[in-house]
């Protein structure tokens, strides 16, 4: 039972940090950005490279992929995204344009890093050995894992009461109105796609201690993202905690109980059964697009 | 010169042409009335002076400087604003967040954002007494209230505003009027799309006539009402 409670708190803190980094994007400008996953797995990549053999500190790796990572999104934005919306803000361009995003650093960085996964440790002084508590046991990086998400959430949710918090809500609730009140959507965009790229550089060098960085990161870390924010009702982060500890759960259970070839089978069928219920997500609103 | 001073302009909704070679000017403190029926393209002029829609040809300048084709917020920030129909708030915030959301990009600081605050206060008392609210639990003149309220944080030059009488009580009309005659005396130029035409007569120095996106006649705004230009707009004679 402890290990189930654990190992699917571990998860859910992962795919939750995924969630938020797509929600961050979403809000103000209701676009998925389907190069996230690839964001994410350059930010872990990146991270183990530098890290490698200690050539330099933990933090000044993950300091340095993070950043990088944010130019990244920043680029995806100027090149992939502005440019699409500007021509029709109605359209779904962006879905072609962010999916070619990803299918190119994709294939960059499979040439470059190879198929290999790497190693990157947990940042110290946290430690991935389990520490025995009685009735369960974790490892530090574990209970560290768990606090941070609980305060990028929190943080988050305090962005949007500030002045520029609540202009990205504007423009979420009515963009024409935000404009005319004098809120620059193309500026909010490009800070929304810098801190989203940011929160998934996190959310990649906070997975590879325990799912290893490799190409393939992104692309997994994507579906249970996309899983996430469906089941959680896009755009809500207090849905994506609920969602993100229901399938982390769920797959720790099955993982457990059944077998671990099952996770997948057995939490797309949960989360199918959800969405047959409340087709808009746990805390989503029946709202369709908004622009 | 006149604040705003529109030349020959035309624009419309991708193709489908709208304004056609409209002029027309608004001076320092008056209040100028564009008139016609439904559908005569008044909305469009407004949206297409504030930058929501860009201009296929012709000129605006506010205050002398050119705003055709130039990005909204860009627009807000050189002194114009658009109050558009429909009481377009920000429902989810707060009456107070729905005000200081308005200062975004003015870079004043706290004295002045405070002034500005209090000023607006000062013309709607309401707002303050409401002020913890969100803005869609507010009465419909209180929402027009507060949208205007919203343009006046950045005590704009030009104020714009699309039919604000719209769904009020004629009591509420009045106080909604008091306050543009308020802010004529000191020296704001509005421009006033109203559906109200008697009342938009009585109040504005200027009027203008629009019918199928041009403007058929002008003149001041005692001098319209009893012109047939109006009968005219309205019945399609
Ligand atoms: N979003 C739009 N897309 C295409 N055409 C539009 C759009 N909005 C308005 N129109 C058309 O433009 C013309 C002018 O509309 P506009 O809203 O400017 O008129 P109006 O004078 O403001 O009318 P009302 O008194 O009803 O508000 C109308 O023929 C209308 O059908
Ligand atoms: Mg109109």
């Amino acid at each position: 039972m402890g290990e189930i409670f654990v190992e699917g708190l571990t998860m859910a803190s992962i795919y939750a940090i995924v969630a938020v980094s797509f929600n961050i994007i979403y809000r103000p400008t209701n676009i998925f950005n389907f190069a996230q996953g690839d964001l994410l797995m350059v930010g872990a990549l990146l991270a183990a490279v530098l890290a490698r053999g200690n050539s330099m500190p933990w933090y000044g790796a993950a300091a340095i992929a993070i950043v990088a990572v944010m130019l990244l999104a920043i680029l995806i934005d100027l090149v992939a995204v502005s440019p699409v919306i500007k021509r029709s803000p109605h359209g779904a361009g962006w879905i072609i344009s962010t999916l070619a995003a990803s299918i190119i650093i994709h294939e960059i960085a499979d040439k470059l890093a190879g198929p290999d996964p790497r190693v990157l440790p947990a940042p110290p002084p946290l430690q991935t050995s389990l520490i025995d508590f009685g009735v369960f046991s974790a490892s530090s990086f574990q209970i560290g894992l768990v606090c941070f998400t609980c305060a990028l959430v929190a943080a988050t949710e305090l962005f949007y009461r500030t002045r520029p918090g609540r202009a990205v809500r504007a423009i979420a609730e009515d963009r024409e109105a935000s404009l005319l009140r004098g809120i620059n959507p193309a500026r909010v965009t490009l800070l929304s796609f810098a801190a989203g790229g940011a929160v998934a550089a996190i959310a990649g060098i906070l997975a590879a201690p325990i799912l290893f960085a490799s190409t393939s990161l992104g692309g997994m870390l994507l579906l249970k993202g996309f899983l996430v924010v469906a089941v959680g009702g896009i755009g809500s982060n207090s849905g994506a905690i609920a969602a993100a500890l229901i399938i982390g759960m769920v797959e720790a259970a099955t993982a457990r109980v059944l077998t671990p070839g099952l996770q997948e089978a057995v939490s797309f069928a949960v989360v199918l059964a959800i969405l047959l219920v409340r087709p808009q997500g746990l805390f989503g609103t029946a709202m369709g697009r908004s622009v | 010169m006149p604040l705003l001073e529109i030349h020959d302009l035309s624009s419309g909704y991708g193709r489908v042409p709208v304004l056609d070679r409209v002029s027309l000017s608004v001076d320092t403190g008056r209040i100028v009335a564009v008139v016609g029926a439904n559908g005569a393209g008044k909305s469009t002029l407004l949206k297409t002076i504030s930058g929501l829609l860009k201009p296929s040809s012709g000129t605006i300048r506010l205050d002398g400087a050119p705003i055709g084709g130039i990005e909204p917020h860009m627009i807000v920030a050189m002194g114009l604003q658009h109050v558009a129909e429909g009481r377009r708030l920000f429902r989810s915030q707060t009456v107070a967040q729905n005000l200081d959301l308005a200062l975004i990009g003015a870079r004043l600081d706290r004295q002045e954002e405070h002034r500005r605050l209090a000023d607006v206060h000062a013309l709607f008392p309401i707002l303050l007494e409401k002020a913890h609210l969100p803005a869609g639990a507010l009465s419909g003149g209180q929402q027009q209230m507060l949208a205007i309220g919203q343009a006046l944080m950045r005590s704009p030059k030009v104020l714009m505003l699309d039919e604000p009488s719209h769904g009020l009580a004629p009591i509420i009309v009045d106080e909604v009027f008091d306050v543009l005659v308020e802010l004529r005396a000191r020296g704001t130029a509005i421009l006033l799309v109203e559906q109200l035409v008697e009342r938009a007569l009585d109040l504005a120095d200027h009027a203008y006539v629009m019918v199928s996106g041009r403007i058929t006649g002008n003149g001041p705004a005692t001098s319209i009402r009893g012109s047939d230009l109006v009968r005219r707009a309205y019945t399609g004679g």
